[in-house]
């Protein structure tokens, strides 16, 4: 089980979120009816607020598969990388030769090196003081000691965050839009924005916990192939038949082009085939040895496929609904800006 | 050598560079690539052109001027290691065998140095056509560098200069294939060999029938020094070489018929290699008492080839294939150098505390069998010790594929010819409903790209030497120039992230048992730490 998704400091969030609102309701009770102009208000905008903040996730990631992220735009000759490189070498053998005594000024000058070399946004560096124990190699440095880490910058922060941001803002945008409606739900615009945020939150609470536990059983499942392989192995199979059964004729690429009867078709035009046809028979044979691995990769990947299927199939719901929730809350906020 | 074309100046150079004895002997056509590759560095005194332990693989002629060479020992002493006047040369040997320099060049005074990259340097210095070339660069490397060398082999480092120098003249070069047995378990140990690059294993049967990994040797280290120590010393192990290997060999007669059998120089130095021998095996019975050394070298094997591995969690990982989809993304030629489906490591292994696959991306291996197996310098190795391609120079002759241990290079139409995989159009890449928009034919998922799976094509595109460019070989460059590794940073559950093999280990105690049983050397050892064979 992966049990990461769920570490998160974003898990305060809600948590903040829910106890505020039980906390309101406990010394008011009757704001449960959300009579309260100044509470719809607030509420409202925590909900759209974190609602924006979750779909910063979905924007993230799409920005990356597409290439789009300015990130992309960041990027630097290697040339560049390479001597910044070289002279933070340089700089570590000069704190080797005592040449730097304090962290400080380790820092300030690998930073010199990177701007100078206009890879300071791609490229982040740490400085570590590292005490040089009694006998280590080393020993006899004249200075004290630093290592200089460098590093990628990641700049906007690991997908795998933006999804906790994305799970718990959503939570929290779950308790903002139930306090913001009250008990007002009686009009189709309001029981579409309760039923589609309902169901949105509710399809992602179980994707994550599919997510969370999946893996570790389509794993168990992959005992053969994996699903990259049967996936890669079932394509190739099928390319190969394809092109041996152009070489067959009449009845013979009938055998295999029809409905799929597991090769009876074929086996039975194998065995009527005279063995003086012997290139004929060999085609024959080839096709149908390749027809039976084909079903063999064919039947794991379909295992593989719905097992696959059945912990991420949740995103056929949540996806159409989270889109219905995005034009729910738009007309909500254009019939608020007219009326 | 005027060739049509060249202006006067040129003509003159090409006369002074080719009267230099060492590059007098070369025929017209490495004349050719010599003088369209060569480059001038010029530098004060004082001037460090390499450091010791720096990547490097450019070979330098001086021209002018006098550098000495310093070596720092571990002990963090620094010495003499050799001396260059005028028409001497270094860096052959790091352009050779790809490996660190061995020590720091410092300008004495001001110098002149022509300089060759390591892709031309190994053409001239292995073509079978012009073998003065080489002797002359082996012949000055026996006479100048290789007591030096020597000295670097723990066995030698106490012996007076007289001695090396006598020695010296008995070592013999040897050049190995991939795969070659050089010793079997249980001979007699006759000589003491020192791998100058390459590397070789040490293996030996356990009663089960499993080969087990006693250790590996690369990067200058020696083994055979048992052979002085004791009279009937034996091979622990069978010796094999891992990639093409270069040897030194002093066999035992030679040493003592050099020393003087009976003498005290010989009594020294088999009293050096006695003390050795325990100092490395505990109390000196062989490996079988080695318990932690053999931990420690098996721990250690993962990274003989390997550098860092790409490692997928599998119980992380949701298969979105965003990890592949980005790797797509970063590169403009649309093609994938990641493939998800890699050797598995299964947890019951205990060695990893979970179910891990090793997924195909670049270990920039510590020997890089594709950089070694290429001919036209197109692979190289960085100042951060990362392996990086250089395309102009790739001529697509896909050597580089078939080396790769780890089936990690892709093979890929040449540059400027049609992308395998076009570009997705802005309709089609909006979720569910870009489908919609989608080509039906031919299409591959990014993720199924096999490596080296396309058949090269005819072109006329020509590589900076001048061949005829047939395809390109591509693999993992860490998303070069950009902030973030592309993979790494859009898994959405951390699945996916770059380990050392060393760091996928659970408790020593529970190696040891491992050990012993002989049943973890495949998932320790480096070639199958990411192999795709499907
Ligand atoms: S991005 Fe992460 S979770 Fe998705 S397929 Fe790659 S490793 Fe698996
Ligand atoms: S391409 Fe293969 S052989 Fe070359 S460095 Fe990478 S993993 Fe090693
Ligand atoms: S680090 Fe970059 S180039 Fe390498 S496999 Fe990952 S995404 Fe591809």
């Amino acid at each position: 089980m992966n049990r990461s998704l769920f570490r998160s400091p974003f898990v305060l969030v809600p948590v903040v979120a829910i106890a505020a609102w039980l906390g309101l309701l406990f010394l008011w009770p009757d704001l449960a009816a959300g009579s309260s102009r100044g509470l719809r208000l607030g509420t409202g905008i925590a909900a759209l607020v974190s609602m924006l903040l979750a779909l910063a996730y979905v924007l993230r990631k799409y920005m990356h598969k597409y290439g789009y992220s300015p990130e992309f735009k960041l990027k630097v000759a290697i040339d560049r990388m390479e001597r910044a490189e070289t002279r933070v070498h340089e700089l570590r053998r000069e704190i080797l030769r005592g040449q730097h005594g304090t962290k400080r000024a380790v820092e300030a000058q690998v930073a010199r090196i990177l701007r100078e070399e206009g890879v300071h946004r791609v490229l982040v560096a740490q400085v570590l003081e590292a005490p040089v124990k009694p006998g280590e190699p080393g020993k006899g440095t004249p200075g004290p000691r630093f290592t200089i880490k460098v590093t990628k910058a990641f700049l906007l922060g690991r997908a795998a965050k933006w999804l906790h941001l994305h799970l718990y803002l959503s939570l929290a945008f779950a308790a903002a839009v139930l306090a913001h409606g009250g008990d007002g739900w009686d009009s189709p615009l309001g029981l579409v924005l309760l039923g589609s945020s309902l169901i949105v939150v509710a399809t992602g609470v179980v994707g994550i916990v599919l997510w969370a536990l999946g893996p570790a059983w389509l794993t168990a499942r992959e005992r053969d192939l994996s699903i990259e392989e049967a996936f890669v192995l079932r394509e190739s199979f099928q390319r190969k038949l394809a092109e041996l059964t152009q070489k067959l004729d009449g009845d013979l690429k009938a055998a295999f082009t029809g409905p799929d009867d597991g090769g009876a078709r074929a086996r039975a035009l194998l065995a009527a085939l005279p063995k003086t046809d012997a290139a004929r028979r060999v085609l024959l044979q080839d096709a149908l040895v390749l027809q039976g691995q084909w079903a063999r990769v064919d039947s794991e990947f379909r295992v593989l496929w719905r097992t696959r299927l059945s912990f991420m199939g949740w995103r056929a719901v949540h996806l159409p609904a989270a889109l219905v929730l995005a034009v729910a809350v738009a007309a909500h906020l254009l019939s608020i800006a007219i009326y | 050598m005027a060739e049509e074309g060249m202006s006067e100046l040129e003509a003159k150079e090409s006369e002074l560079i080719f009267k230099l004895e060492l590059f007098a002997s070369l025929p017209p056509r490495l004349r050719k690539l010599l003088l369209k590759f060569r480059r001038y560095t010029s530098g004060r005194a004082d001037q460090v052109f390499v450091h010791q332990g720096e990547y490097t693989e450019d070979f330098h002629y001086v021209l002018s001027g006098s550098i000495s060479a310093y070596r720092t020992e571990l002990d963090g002493k620094t010495e003499l290691f050799e001396f260059l006047g005028g028409h001497s040369w270094f860096g052959e040997a790091s352009a050779i065998s790809n490996q660190p320099s061995l020590a720091t060049y410092k300008a004495d005074v001001p110098c002149t140095l022509l300089s060759l990259d390591g892709g031309t340097f190994k053409i001239l210095y292995k073509d079978p056509t012009n073998q003065e070339f080489r002797k002359r660069i082996d012949e000055r490397y026996r006479r100048q560098s290789l007591a030096a060398h020597m000295r670097t082999m723990p066995i030698f480092k106490g012996l007076p200069k007289d001695q090396l120098a006598a020695l010296k003249s008995e070592a013999r070069f040897e050049t190995h294939p991939k795969g070659k047995l050089l010793a079997r378990e249980g001979e007699a140990q006759d000589a003491i060999y020192m791998v100058r690059s390459g590397a070789i294993s040490c293996t030996r049967k356990l009663p089960s029938g499993v080969e087990q990994v006693l250790e590996y040797h690369m990067n200058n280290s020696s083994f055979g020094e048992r052979s002085l120590a004791e009279e009937d010393a034996r091979w622990p192990g069978s010796y094999t070489t891992l990639a093409p290997t270069d040897l030194l060999v002093i066999s035992r007669a030679a040493i003592r018929s050099t020393l003087g059998e009976g003498t005290g120089k010989l009594a020294a130095l088999e009293r050096a290699a006695l003390a050795l021998v325990q100092e490395t095996s505990g109390t000196g019975a062989g490996p079988e008492a080695r318990s932690e050394d053999e931990l420690e070298v098996l721990v250690k094997g993962g990274r003989v080839k390997g550098g860092e591995a790409l490692v997928i969690d599998l119980q992380r990982c949701v298969r979105c294939n965003m990890c592949v989809e980005t790797c797509v993304a970063v590169h403009e030629d649309r093609v994938p150098r990641l493939s998800k489906k890699g050797q598995r490591t299964p947890a019951v292994i205990e060695l990893v505390p979970t179910e891990i696959s090793l997924a195909t991306s670049c270990y920039n291996c510590d020997i890089p069998e594709c950089m070694m197996a290429c001919n036209y310098g197109a692979i190289r190795r960085d100042s951060e010790g990362l392996i990086r391609f250089v395309y102009d120079n790739c001529v697509g002759c896909s050597a580089c594929v078939s080396a790769c241990p780890y089936g990690v290079i892709r093979y890929t139409p040449p540059p400027g010819s049609a992308p395998i995989v076009p570009k997705e159009s802005f309709l089609e890449s909006i979720p569910w409903l870009g489908n919609l928009f989608k080509k039906p034919a031919g299409e591959q998922p990014a993720d199924a790209a096999a490596p080296a799976a396309e058949a090269p094509k005819p072109s006329p595109v020509l590589s900076a030497r001048g061949e005829k460019v047939q395809g390109k070989s591509i693999k993992c460059d860490l998303c070069a120039g950009l902030p973030f590794e592309g993979c790494v940073y859009n898994c959405p559950t951390s699945a996916i992230s770059r380990k050392d093999p060393t760091s996928l280990q659970f408790g020593k105690d529970e190696i040891r048992t491992r050990v012993v049983e002989g049943s973890i050397s495949d998932a320790v050892h480096g070639r199958r730490a990411g192999g795709t064979h499907g």
